[in-house]
């Protein structure tokens, strides 16, 4: 077995963990049994705290990331956003747990982990450039017709998500999408 | 019947507390006796287990921490849901509460078990009833039930913003989106 330790994919094993256990009921010895490594190597050369900071960028450059590129690219503009809204409201958390490990994170470590701090001031400019861009796009296109508005609109989409955060698993996809797309009708 | 030996409404509120500031699953029974010096038995005695405590705590605090009597104010319709709102980010401090709404921060940390829907979804719904009542007695526009829906899902998003945003941020936001929500009833 080589010795040489592949960081990047024990970091995606710790993912689903952090998801599951949330920071602070999870123990080292549970995430070194994850991962597949001794204890001790999780404790002395790694610790929990960069473990989960580590675990977040992982899980926003492999699944969030990806998302705003869509968005910021795409030729759709806002219906470009509400097509990656309703896919949220139709996901399947048994399959992918993953969908809101951030916001998790966030409610059970606020203003105690500071060093999260800049990863969501990352993580909300990325998500407001790449909403920004695609209602530019549908300035473009005439889909909107006040371009002094998107600032506004941008963060009513933002708290969207959020909000959608909450009810997900509360309501049918059937409700979550009437819910999304009565807020894309005060836009249009 | 026999006389209670603790105040139930008192120990209800030391678990809400608990239940808040350190999370349902990260709060063991031990810490509540601790907490609330009433004794295992006579907890399960009164509550049946740990479930039925949570249970217990999320009717108290709808029943009141929720500040209905604000939707019953005679200030005008925005006035009203702005400072229903935003109360969630100014608590009392004789409470001890943290900020934003305990029921909201149950539903997400519990949002994977049975246990949650039925509350949950029963308060989403007497919320989406009183703010169509609200509508109904402020506004002269026929209301088909969109907008108190909108305001509901509005109360989650609120309490979902708070999370990662400041009180200021949030603030903003809600005075912000709420006119947006409320537009179509003033055309």
């Amino acid at each position: 077995m080589s010795k040489t330790v592949d960081y990047a994919q024990l970091v995606k094993k710790a993912v689903p963990i952090f998801w599951e256990n949330g920071y602070r009921a999870v123990s080292y010895k549970d995430l070194a049994k994850g991962m597949g490594i001794s204890h001790s190597f999780l404790y002395n050369q790694w610790g929990k705290e960069q473990l989960l900071l580590d675990s977040i960028d992982s899980y926003l450059s492999e699944s969030i990331d990806p998302v705003f590129h869509f968005i910021a690219n795409s030729d759709k503009g806002l219906e470009a956003i509400r097509e990656v809204y309703h896919e949220v409201a139709n996901s399947n958390f048994q399959e992918d747990p993953c969908t809101c490990m951030l916001m998790n994170i966030a409610l059970e470590l606020k203003d105690e982990v500071k060093s999260l701090r800049p990863v969501y001031d990352q993580f909300l400019r990325n998500m407001r450039s790449s909403y920004s861009a695609a209602l530019h796009q549908s300035y473009q296109t005439g889909a909107i017709k006040h371009a002094e508005k998107i600032p506004e609109y941008v963060e009513m989409l933002v708290g969207l998500m959020f909000g959608l955060n909450i009810v997900l698993h509360y309501k049918s996809s059937t409700e979550l999408i009437d819910y999304i797309d009565s807020f894309f009708g005060l836009i249009t | 019947m026999r006389p209670k030996e603790f105040d139930r409404n008192a120990v209800l509120e030391k678990c809400i507390v608990l239940f808040w500031k350190e999370g349902y699953n990260g709060t063991g029974v031990q810490k509540i006796v601790e907490r609330t010096k009433v004794n295992r038995y006579s907890l399960y005695d009164e509550f049946g287990n740990k479930d039925g405590i949570l249970m217990a705590t999320l009717h108290l605090y709808a029943d009141r921490h929720i500040p209905w009597e604000i939707l019953g104010k005679p200030n005008s319709l925005d006035e009203i849901l702005f400072e229903f709102y935003a109360s969630f980010f100014t608590p009392v401090s004789a409470n001890k509460h943290p900020v934003g709404c305990y029921i909201s921060t149950m539903a997400l940390e519990l949002r994977e078990t049975d246990l949650m829907q039925d509350f949950f979804n029963s308060f989403l719904g007497n919320l989406t009833d009183r703010f169509a009542q609200l509508i109904q007695v402020k506004s002269r526009k026929r209301e088909e039930g969109n907008v108190a829906k909108q305001l509901a899902l509005f109360y989650c998003i609120s309490m979902g913003m708070y999370i990662i945003f400041s009180q200021q941020e949030t603030e903003k936001y809600i005075q912000d989106n709420l006119n947006l929500i409320t537009k179509c009833l003033k055309q």
